[in-house]
């Protein structure tokens, strides 16, 4: 396998971004997909983060390989990659860490990939380019990466197109080309949301092993927490642009404060639930990134808001343990339990949106 | 190899419509070719009766047709009524020069478009591509006849760095034929160039938005490397569909350059023969345009399944 | 419910004046000031203060630029600015009458080809293809030189032969703007094939269609300055843009104003008729359109 000299020390920080905000220019005014947010990964363990579309994950995916192109967008804050930091740098600086240093898995596998270029090529490419591999090695390299992504009869393949495989072999090659070069952190972005279910989890359990293996550090970039129960250390839960909850993740499964994530919790469809049982959601849509007002982003939609929330906006704040939140009225503690009761008295929250009437002792 | 055989029945279907076309137009033209022959004065009633005899020109038409296609298919295109030439041989020697010229067109303004296109499109709306689409505007706007007055003006009047008219054969003189070849070729690039440069532009500019590239960014690609080898490719259809439209009308397209310049080509023999009301000459010469012009953009139909893959299998891709 | 969606969504066919009215820059407006010039010369020729542009006059022969001769003198000592005037007639008038043949049959044909589909379409676009794969220079010389050279002939050929080509536009606009929702919605809420063409697919592939027309307009007029340097355009002694180039041609080493001149109004033309016509183009064309 492709292991580096001297592999990231585990539970050194590899990647860490601080107050990181990239906007886009639109017709309709200033969008702030990432809006003030700050992340550490550490080598060999794997950052979940988890937001709805529209939440602004893949551009922090990108952001943080600074792959947003610079026109009509602007991003501020840093990204510090094993103390150097790469905000600002040029192409051809970054050439140089893209894909030896930090790689990206891409959600699509029907369109990350060239359609007019062989496997073979599109394989052989970075590794010629960057470890400067030349024939036999590179042919034999190729091979090599193809059948540890398990992709059967990998010789054959390598003179296919990408249309002659199926989504879910498209997705395994784009994972060997994001592994050619042993990069230190991986940044999956959705990896196999445009995938049938039952060839999600062997792409899960490909990366997870992968990542053991090469002992990278890994973001694991989601909508679905059932994705991220059994494979990450760590969980980022990310809302309108910004972190509202971090925590191990079994802190988080255990133990949510934020209004946000238990909602995302409670949605998932458990198999010992009674058949019939309504699906439990959270209420009402993501937030337009256009013009997003002086509170809480969560407030419109959140069961403990306060008037509070729609006028200040929660900083995170860390409890004792590894765990931080952004709220004034969290889970678990007293303001929140009473803010929480006050509404279902009202039946309202703050902002005026009607409580749904499913009490939340659903979670088994 | 099943797609190419199953294109070829539409293909002989339009050769022929347009050969019969062809036919059928340039036989209705007035002129009496028997009288072209005899010339006017021994134009008698009946050697004009006599030769049209000979040549079977009272045939019904459908005959006419069916003999004249049966003679062009086996390369004979009849002997012209004028200069008694067989139109096969004049045509073939004057073949190569529009090809020279129209060729060396099409490779300049290519190997002008290709950059420029590319620096455009990865630049859109940079300085650099403003100056180049404006340009290219201008020029779209400058027939191959002005420039050629421009540029004779400039470098065979002013400079005097070549002669305006003369044509060298490459076989006798390979310095003197280019010289003579430069400025009719660049009389016709120069439009060219303008065509290709926005149509590469326009493509790549979408083709830079796939995801694909993205993710050749993401593996440490330099920026060179995927203009020319990810981005290049798909991004040439429109270009390759042109290019072969002018290939296929090589003939056509150099009709007044080859005037204007006095070159020994096709083109001026077409006119010239329309002129001298050479009939055979004229249906000759017609048909060779038709044909190569139909034949080419099969040829470029085929290309694309090069450039696109995935045209190649006929769609037979594997299911998810 | 209905009534809802319709209101909701932008279902109206958007409003010409409207897109139309949206900034154009002082590029544009020179362009359109351009042509309007040529457009006035052409009209009103004959009544415009320049002198004769046929009677010779060979003491002026090549004469450069000066206060009596604006832009000079040609070979024959004729104005070259009150040449420049009544060939703009010629060009206007050719341009004018070829392309409107073109639309109007071209268009007809595309826009029936386009909305009734089925056997007439492919009969149709058969014939368009097939007679596109004929030479179509080959055709306009040959006409040409055995029917006659005069204004009527050139424009009434060039116009005929044109014809394909609108039809094979105008079916394509018709193709994308019959799948635009608010023919469908039209369609939905019983109007009779009839009414929809008439009412709201053609309104909306004529304008396009005009757009490409307007382009066509300059590629005639360089197309009888080719047929002038064939000899096959408007006979002399009548001035045309074409037939001043190429005279001009034989004075290019003393006098080459005499070329340049009728070459830059040529240019100039050309490239207004190309601007006004991309800026509207990318207005009206349907099938570019990210609505």
């Amino acid at each position: 396998m492709n292991r580096r000299p001297f592999p990231a020390v585990e539970g050194a920080p590899l990647l860490v971004a601080h107050d990181l905000r990239t906007s886009f220019a639109t017709p309709r005014g200033v969008l702030h997909a990432v809006d003030g947010l700050s992340l550490a990964v550490l080598g060999g363990r794997t950052l979940g983060i988890v937001g709805e579309s529209g939440s602004g994950k893949t551009v922090l995916g990108r952001s943080l390989m600074n792959l947003i192109s610079a026109r009509n967008s602007s991003q501020t804050g840093s990204v510090r990659y094993r103390g150097v930091e790469l905000q600002g740098r040029s192409v051809r600086e970054m050439v140089h860490v893209w894909g030896v240093e930090v790689s990206m898995v891409f959600q699509d596998p029907m369109t990350s990939l060239n359609p007019t270029l062989k496997i073979g090529e599109q394989l052989r490419e970075s590794l010629w380019y960057h470890l400067g591999m030349r024939r036999r090695e590179l042919h034999e390299t190729a091979l090599a990466l193809l059948r540890s992504v398990d992709i059967p009869d990998a010789a054959h393949r390598l003179g296919a197109y990408p249309h002659e495989m199926s989504g879910g072999m498209r997705q395994r090659v784009t994972i060997a080309i994001a592994l050619a070069c042993g990069p230190r952190l991986l940044i999956a972005d959705e990896p196999t949301t445009a995938l049938d279910v039952t060839v999600q989890r062997q792409i899960l359990d490909l990366l997870q092993r992968e990542q053991r293996d090469r002992a990278m550090g890994m973001i694991l970039i989601t909508h679905d927490l059932g994705v991220v129960a059994g494979r990450t250390q760590d969980i980022a839960v990310m809302y309108a642009g910004r972190i509202v909850e971090r925590a191990s993740t079994r802190q988080l499964f255990r133990q949510p404060r934020h209004p946000y994530t238990e909602g995302l919790l409670r949605s998932i469809p458990r198999l010992r639930n009674p058949p019939h049982a309504r699906l439990q959601v959270v209420p009402g849509q993501p937030p337009d990134l256009v013009g997003l007002g002086p509170g809480c982003a969560f407030a419109p939609r959140c069961r403990h808001a306060q008037d509070r929330c729609l006028t200040e906006r929660p900083a995170l704040v860390a409890t004792g343990i590894e765990h931080e939140y952004a709220c004034f009225f969290p889970i678990g503690s007293a303001e929140g339990t009473a803010a929480l009761e006050r509404n279902i008295a009202a039946g309202v929250n703050a902002a005026g949106t009607p409580l749904s009437d499913v009490s939340a002792a659903v979670v088994g | 190899m099943r797609a190419v055989a199953r294109k070829i029945p539409p293909l002989v279907a339009t050769l022929l419509a347009v050969s019969f076309l062809t036919f059928l137009l340039t036989s209705l033209l007035p002129g009496d070719p028997a009288e072209q022959i005899l010339g006017p004065q021994s134009a008698t009633p009946e050697r004009l009766a006599a030769v049209r005899a000979d040549l079977r020109l009272d045939d019904p038409l459908p005959v006419r047709y069916v003999r004249w296609l049966g003679d062009a298919v086996t390369g004979d295109l009849g002997r012209s009524y004028r200069t008694g030439q067989e139109v096969r041989v004049a045509i073939s020697e004057r073949l190569p020069v529009t090809l020279q010229i129209g060729g060396m067109a099409i490779v300049f303004a290519l190997i002008a478009a290709v950059p420029l296109g590319m620096i455009s499109a990865y630049r859109a709306g940079g300085p650099v591509d403003r100056a180049v689409t404006g340009m290219s505007f201008g020029l779209l706007a400058v027939p191959s006849f002005m420039l050629a007055i421009l540029l004779i003006l400039v470098f065979a009047e002013r400079l005097g760095w070549v002669d305006a008219t003369g044509w060298t054969r490459i076989s006798e003189d390979f310095g003197l034929n280019i010289k003579g070849a430069l400025l009719p070729a660049a009389s016709l690039a120069v439009g060219e160039l303008a065509v290709y440069t926005r149509l590469l532009r326009s493509d790549m500019i979408g083709t830079l938005q796939e995801d694909y590239i993205t993710l050749a960014r993401a593996k440490g690609m330099p920026t060179f490397w995927i203009l020319l080898r990810h981005a290049l490719r798909p991004s040439s259809f429109s270009l390759l569909t042109v290019v072969g439209l002018q290939v296929g009308a090589i003939i056509t397209g150099s009709v007044v350059i080859e005037t204007l310049f006095a070159l020994p080509g096709v083109g001026r023999l077409l006119v010239d023969s329309i002129f001298q009301r050479d009939l055979v000459m004229v249906q000759g010469i017609a048909l060779v345009v038709a044909v190569s012009y139909v034949l080419v953009n099969f040829a470029v139909d085929l290309a694309y399944t090069y450039l696109d893959p995935r045209v190649r299998r006929g769609r037979a891709t594997a299911s998810v | 419910m209905a009534a809802q969606l319709l209101q909701s969504e932008r279902l109206e066919a958007p409003s010409t004046l409207g897109r139309l009215r949206r900034s154009r820059g002082l590029l544009f407006w020179l362009a359109v000031g351009w042509l309007v010039t040529v457009v006035v010369c052409a009209v009103f020729a004959t009544v415009l203060p320049v002198p004769d542009p046929i009677r010779p006059k060979v003491s002026a022969k090549l004469s450069t630029p000066s206060v009596g001769y604006p832009f000079g003198a040609d070979g024959l000592g004729r104005d070259i600015l009150s040449r420049l005037v009544h060939g703009a007639r010629v060009s206007m008038v050719v341009s004018l009458t070829a392309v409107s043949i073109g639309m109007i049959l071209g268009g007809i044909l595309g826009i029936c080809a386009g909305f009734f589909r089925g056997w007439l379409d492919t009969v149709l676009m058969a014939t368009v293809n097939v007679i596109l794969a004929f030479p179509g220079l080959v055709l306009l010389l040959v006409l040409l030189a055995y029917v006659g050279q005069s204004l009527t002939v050139i424009s009434l050929v060039i116009g005929f032969l044109s014809i394909p080509v609108y039809t094979r536009v105008a079916r394509a606009n018709t193709l994308a703007v019959a799948q635009r929702e608010f023919v469908l919605a039209a369609h939905t809420m019983g109007a009779s094939r009839l009414r929809l063409l008439i009412r709201e697919i053609a309104p909306n592939v004529v304008l396009p269609v005009a757009a490409f027309g307007l382009v066509a307009t300059g590629v005639v007029i360089v197309l009888e300055g080719t047929l002038a340097f064939l000899g096959l355009s408007v006979e002399a002694p009548a001035p045309t843009w074409g037939g001043m180039i190429a005279e001009g041609k034989r004075h290019l080493s003393e006098a080459p104003h005499v070329a340049l001149v009728p070459s830059a109004a040529m240019f100039l033309t050309v490239l207004s008729l190309n601007f006004v016509g991309d800026v509207l183009r990318r207005s009206f064309d349907v099938r570019g359109s990210n609505l």
